[in-house]
């Protein structure tokens, strides 16, 4: 958007004020520095979506049509109202219109408690409602998707999600259909999201203003297995899960909340609490195998890290020949699976049948991945429920649990203890430095310097660094967010020119600190702040290579065998199937 | 000589054969772009179009020689004509008929057009309902290609020009140019924010003039005849004729053509006047983008300035006329429901207003009476809701003032301009949901 000239200046009349803003700036933008704020619904700050909702439109002299704020640049001598009277006109019919197709099921609305619309009805003053509420007729509910359902009736149809669909993520499952008031949005020939190459990303649930678009809800069933005394239920909590979940309750974003997490689950009923990052240390230890083997001669280059779900239909989508290079361990969600109904069940003398392992994740792909047929063992799903941040929430408020006053408790053991880079499993970056600690350890190498991973932390869209471990120099590169990982993609596709010995893809921006499951504020710096706290977590803990975890040492011992061997192989490993780009 | 006997379009479509390249010839055709090409240069071109003070046909009523001018000079290559053959609005008739009555002339403008904006393709956008104006059109260019006027290095001057043929995508919203332009390349059709001007960024990002059919086929005249001949002809600000499609209740609906100025009158006694046992009560002139004209107007010069004093505007020329046995809360109803269809969909004030617009003007029908006369709506309510009477102009307004293109902006402007002219007619609809006219049954 800031296109203008740098340094050039131009002046220009806001409310009154005489105001001096940089040449390229918008008249929001522009607003913004006398400290006013003027409704926007469609725009999506920072990106080229603009110009649909009108909501934002201002009066300026000299035009009779009112410009929409958002995507009007200011020019010299512009003299701008922003709260005249036809203005605020305008801008409360929009709004009356807005709601007049729109259903009235605030109080059971997925987004009751964080309505765009209700804070734009709201801010624009209506007291009444102009006209008879008309619904949409012959719009219904979405539901094919295993993570997400749409609801067309409660869509403003401000294309947030259809720009972040394509945009963001490159994926274009979703796009505008029909015109006038049949428009809709719509999945490729009408045919339902689960039978597009939707990959569950949930990025478009963050985007949308309303409750058009939210994960499929499993509370009631997950309260059915709670109140069921014949089931063993067991949590496993992912890492990037307790740095945001407190934003629910109002903490800021990158609070630490892990010990009331625990409680929390406990309070609900939970048998087992875990942690998923044991699993990730298991999965850094059979990739960092994997790698090695494949530095040996045995298998394709680069190794692409299999831990997004969405990252990986991804690719069977948009890149089946490319699959090879995906690492053939589970995620650490159904590695953490797999073991609690195998390992667990031994230890404890339980029935795998009679175990429910439900996750908390900041996801909402994870669903669909829980339910992908390989995940079963003997009819066993590895997974049985996931629930999103925000799922988990709901939990807790219905339970009556003051989350705030919790005390702090520790996971149970055998799998609630993680090495340091196990907990960076949640932001990008951090599985490749836990891998790339397993090569280290197998390959020889001191242990790595203070400022070492540096170029692989941080929210950048594609990070590269060459690692020197025992005699090989390793180079790497990690992206999150689909059209950063298309980057990546097209380049092994392209014959892999920069001889990329190891991936990390993650599928949504900044990795699962950015997951469809988080709470909706997913700006660059709400990401940043909840990834800051996973790696101050990081620092925190004494054991720092995974494989050095003696929990982790003991599944090996009791159970495992070694590293990609046959009962990893029987128990860890998954494969990958070819899809079409169109469904 | 009466302005109804000037008409160089019409003189030229009562030639015979015009759909064959040797017809055309016959009638003349051809020889202003032979002349151009080999005598002139596009600077020459250019300067006589702006001369001639031609201004575009398709409803912007933007000066054409200034829009060649903007292409010529635009940086970006290979530069476009775009041929708007969309019409798609109520009463919108007359490009196709001068795409079935004389493609050669259509394509002799766009050549003529390539020419003088420095391009080198020309997109035929033509109506989709209209196959008969595609397969003249088409079978146009094979005629252009035979005789050797299309290709590489045509009749030798080094000027190289390709056309094809394109099906509109069949919606009023298409025809605005960017909306038009993305749907030719296959996009959905939606408007996009100008600037940049299709001049600067249009067909896939180059240069692009997108000009209306009527507009091309008055360059072949006016290169042939002159500047100064089309000057003479209309007004002083907006020279030459117009083609008015004349529909409605008149006894001989078609295509006419007047000096633009011509009294509404005059056009309207052309095309027979009223039906047998009927008056006029109002026209649309300039279509249903315009404002209504009541009948003690009808003297009005249909120019720009004059029907801007009436709130409407030129348009694309269609004429149409309502007698007195319409119920113009109907027909206000009618128009409402054109644009809710028409709507592309894109911006909250076109895609919901024009819906309300429709359902509030239907609510106060009177077939609607049996709910028991006044609406029970806010009823009880601590701020009472705006009855149908306030919220027409506020919805109207907001249609007006906020919309992203001229569908939206033009939305309401017809209905506007009847709650004007007959408040009596609305006042007893909203009232009493009763129709003075017994009309508004359904
Ligand atoms: C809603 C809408 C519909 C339009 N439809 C047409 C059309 O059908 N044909 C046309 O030539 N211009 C149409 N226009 C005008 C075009 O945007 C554009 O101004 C015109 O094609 C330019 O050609 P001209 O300069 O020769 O008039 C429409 C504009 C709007 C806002
Ligand atoms: S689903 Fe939500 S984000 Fe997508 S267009 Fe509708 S309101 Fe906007
Ligand atoms: S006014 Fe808005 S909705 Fe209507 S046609 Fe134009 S862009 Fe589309
Ligand atoms: S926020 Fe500006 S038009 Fe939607």
């Amino acid at each position: 958007m800031m296109t203008g000239r740098s340094g050039a200046e131009v002046n220009l009349v806001l409310n009154g004020f005489p105001l001096r803003v940089p040449a390229g700036t918008t008249i929001l933008e522009a607003a913004r520095r006398i400290h006013v704020t003027l409704p926007r619904l469609c725009s999506l700050p920072g990106r080229a979506h603009h110009g649909s909702c009108r909501v934002c439109v201002v009066e300026v002299k000299g035009r009779h049509e009112l410009l929409p704020a958002c995507e009007t640049v200011v020019t010299e001598g512009m003299v701008i109202e922003t709260n005249s009277p036809v203005v605020r006109r305008t801008r409360r019919m929009l709004v009356e219109l807005l709601l007049a197709s729109h259903p009235e099921d605030c109080n059971t609305c997925d987004r009751n408690r964080l309505c765009e619309l209700r804070r734009l009805a709201h801010e624009t003053g209506i007291r009444t409602r102009y006209f008879e509420r008309s619904p949409k007729e012959g719009f219904y509910p979405d539901t094919s998707h295993p993570s997400i359902v749409r609801d067309p009736n409660k869509c403003l149809l401000c294309g947030r999600c259809v720009h972040i669909c394509r945009e963001v993520q490159t994926v274009e499952a979703i796009g505008f259909m029909g015109r006038g008031g049949q428009t809709q949005v719509a999945s490729p020939f009408a045919g339902g999201l689960g039978a597009s190459p939707c990959v569950g990303c949930g990025q478009c649930v963050l985007a949308c203003p309303v409750g058009a678009l939210h994960e499929q809800h499993d509370l009631d069933a997950i309260w059915d297995v709670l109140a069921d005394p014949a089931k063993t239920v067991i949590a496993q909590v992912a890492p990037a899960t307790r740095v945001s979940l407190g934003e629910e309750f109002d903490h800021p974003p990158g609070t630490a909340l892990t010990g009331q997490i625990v409680a929390a689950l406990r309070r609900l009923g939970f048998r087992y609490v875990f942690d998923t990052s044991f699993a990730a240390d298991l999965v850094a230890v059979e990739e960092g195998h994997e790698l090695v083997d494949r530095l040996q001669g045995g298998g394709p280059l680069p190794l692409i890290s299999s831990c997004s779900p969405s990252l990986v239909k991804f690719i069977e989508h948009f890149y089946p020949a490319q699959l090879p290079h995906l690492s053939v361990c589970k995620s650490p969600q159904q590695a953490f699976g797999a073991l609690a109904k195998t390992w667990f069940a031994q230890r404890r003398g339980l029935d795998p049948h009679r175990i429910v392992v439900i996750s908390v994740m900041p996801c909402t792909a994870k669903k669909y991945e829980a339910a992908r047929p390989e995940m079963k063992r003997n009819g066993v799903p590895d997974v049985d429920f996931v629930l999103t941040n925000r799922e988990l929430a709901r939990l807790i408020r219905e339970a009556g649990i003051d989350f705030a006053a919790l005390p702090e408790e520790p996971f149970d053991s055998p799998m609630g203890s993680a090495s340091g880079p196990g907990t960076l499993f949640g932001t990008s970056g951090g599985m490749t430095e836990a891998t790339l600690e397993t090569v280290r350890a197998l390959l020889g190498g001191p242990p790595p310097g203070p400022e070492e991973y540096t170029p692989l932390r941080g929210l950048s869209e594609v990070k590269r660094a060459a690692f020197r471990l025992g005699d090989r120099l390793l180079p790497v590169a990690v992206a999150s967010g689909l059209s950063n990982a298309r980057t990546l993609l097209e380049s092994i596709r392209a014959g892999n020119p920069e001889g990329l010995a190891f991936i990390e893809l993650m599928g949504c921006p900044g990795g699962c600190v950015g997951g469809g499951g988080q709470s909706h504020e997913a700006s660059f710096e709400v990401r940043s702040m909840r990834s800051s706290a996973l790696h101050r977590e990081h620092r925190g803990r004494p054991i720092r290579r995974p494989a050095d975890n003696p929990a982790l040492q003991a599944l090996y011992e009791e159970f495992l065998g070694k590293p990609g061997g046959l009962k990893s192989r029987d128990i860890l490993y998954t494969r990958y199937f070819p899809r079409s780009k169109y469904w | 000589m009466s302005p109804m006997e000037c008409h160089p379009l019409l003189d030229h479509l009562a030639r015979p054969a015009l759909e064959t390249w040797e017809g055309y010839r016959a009638a003349g055709g051809g020889k202003a772009f032979e002349r151009a090409v080999r005598h002139s240069t596009p600077e020459a071109v250019r300067a006589d179009i702006q001369a001639s003070g031609l201004k575009g046909r398709g409803g912007s009523a933007f000066p054409t020689g200034e829009k060649m001018e903007a292409v010529a000079r635009a940086s970006g290559f290979p530069r476009y004509v775009v041929m708007n053959g969309e019409e798609g609005g109520p009463g919108g008739f007359k490009d196709r008929f001068l795409l079935e009555g004389s493609p050669y002339l259509i394509l002799e403008g766009l050549l003529l057009a390539g020419y003088a904006s420095g391009a080198t393709q020309g997109l035929c956008v033509v109506r989709r309902s209209a196959p008969e104006a595609q397969r003249r059109l088409r079978q146009a260019v094979e005629g252009l290609r035979a005789a050797g006027w299309l290709g590489a290095n045509i009749l030798g001057t080094g000027f190289t020009f390709e056309v094809s043929v394109e099906i509109g995508a069949g919606v009023f919203c298409c025809g605005e140019e960017t909306a038009l332009l993305e749907s030719v390349q296959g996009r959905r059709g939606y408007p996009r924010p100008r600037p940049p001007y299709p001049s600067e960024k249009g067909f896939r990002d180059c240069p692009t003039l997108v000009v209306n059919v009527e507009t091309l086929a008055n360059l072949p005249l006016i290169i042939d005849r002159g500047p100064e001949w089309f000057r003479s002809i209309g007004r002083a600000d907006d020279p030459g004729t117009r083609l008015w499609g004349v529909s409605g209740h008149v006894r001989k609906p078609g295509v006419y053509e007047a000096p633009i100025g011509t009294p509404l009158a005059e056009v309207l006694a052309q095309a027979g006047g009223p039906r047998e046992g009927e008056r006029l009560a109002a026209v649309l002139p300039g279509g249903a983008v315009s404002a209504f004209l009541p009948a003690e107007a009808l003297e009005t010069p249909l120019a720009a300035d004059t029907l801007a004093a009436h709130g409407g505007c030129l348009g694309s020329g269609a004429i149409i006329a309502f007698s007195d046995r319409c119920c113009f809360v109907q027909v206000a109803q009618r128009l409402a429901a054109f644009f809710e269809q028409e709507s592309c969909g894109k911006c909250t004030p076109c895609r919901e207003g024009t819906k309300k617009l429709r359902e509030v003007l239907e609510s106060v029908s009177s077939a609607r009476r049996k709910n028991g006369g006044e609406p029970r709506r806010g009823v009880g309510r601590e701020v009472p809701p705006p009855r149908p009477g306030e919220l027409l102009p506020l919805l109207i307004e907001t249609l007006a003032r906020s919309s992203a293109c001229g569908l939206g902006r033009a939305a309401g402007t017809a209905i506007g301009s009847a709650l004007r002219l007959f408040p009596e007619e609305f006042a007893a609809h909203f009232q009493r949901h009763e129709c003075p006219k017994r009309i508004c049954w359904s």
